[in-house]
């Protein structure tokens, strides 16, 4: 009897198995993760805060590295930060988990951004440092931000 | 010939001084724009709203006070959701935010309330209206 271990004795084996398997992936997988900042720290973060629209994607910048995209925006509200009509925002990292969900041309977005050591504009809060705002449909704006809060 | 002359230039002064006596508290209603760090601090929501109602009336509204009702899209500060009250007028235009129509959209930094209206942090720099094209700060 003492030989080999019953089947709900293994069940029970791998249930535990698995658990702690997945408590140790768990850190790992949100690793990539970027925090969700809050609002006061984004404004004390940021350079520019700013209501603008994506003129421009796939900017041939030559201050741009490896696997990096930037967009052209041009601000049309400047909440915080020296007046600018138009600036280039890095919209693409190569690391998905902390690129700003963005940049769609015509589209519009709140920017929580800081400039970088190239001049060049940053989310500060990753995915969570940029909010679509509106979206033209048919002539009238109507779909509004679906960032997770 | 003398009273009308001297009427002729007792009159400029005595306007001159009129007008210095009421300018003073003219600008003392004049609300300065907070920096965005200052207006976040103060507001316990800050969020995108789209206006529903621009005449809300219910019993203890004030004949000057104007409130809206406004849809909450996305909460950037603080919590809430469904519709919330904003108060947009209060009879005194230096303080009022330059909103709401139905259908608008804005950037809202506001505060609650003892009767749970919502209140700008700051006057007419309170709101930025987000429609498309229409960007100008209210």
């Amino acid at each position: 009897m003492t030989g080999s271990p019953s089947m709900l004795t293994i069940v029970r084996r791998m249930a535990i198995a698995l658990t702690l398997g997945i408590a140790w992936l768990e850190p790992i997988a949100k690793a990539n993760e970027a925090p969700n900042t809050p609002l006061e720290q984004k404004v004390r973060e940021a350079d520019l805060v700013g209501i603008g629209k994506v003129v421009d994607v796939d900017v041939n910048d030559p201050r741009r590295t490896g696997l990096e995209h930037i967009a052209t925006l041009e601000i049309d509200t400047m909440l915080k930060g020296e007046p600018t009509k138009s600036v280039p925002l890095v919209y693409g990292t190569g690391v998905y988990e902390l690129d700003p969900q963005c940049c769609v041309r015509g589209m519009t977005y709140l920017f929580f951004l800081h400039r970088d050591h190239r001049g060049l504009l940053v989310s500060v809060d990753g995915p969570k440092g940029v909010y679509k705002i509106a979206v033209p449909t048919n002539g009238q704006a109507a779909v509004y931000s679906t960032l997770k809060q | 010939m003398r009273i009308i002359n001297r009427l002729l230039i007792a009159c400029p002064i005595a306007m001159t001084f009129l007008c210095c006596i009421y300018a003073g508290p003219g600008e003392a209603y004049e609300v300065k724009e907070k920096s965005l760090s200052e207006k976040v601090d103060a507001s316990s929501l800050v969020f995108f709203g789209t206006i529903t109602d621009a005449n809300y009336r219910a019993f203890g509204i004030d004949s000057n006070e104007r409130i809206a009702l406004v849809r909450v899209d996305t909460v950037l500060k603080g919590s809430a959701s469904g519709v919330v009250r904003v108060r947009y007028a209060t009879g005194s235009p230096e303080s009022d935010l330059k909103c709401c129509r139905a259908g608008e959209r804005y950037l809202f930094f506001m505060s609650a309330n003892t009767l749970g209206v919502l209140e700008s942090v700051n006057g007419p720099f309170g709101a930025y209206r987000i429609d498309d094209h229409a960007f100008a700060p209210q």
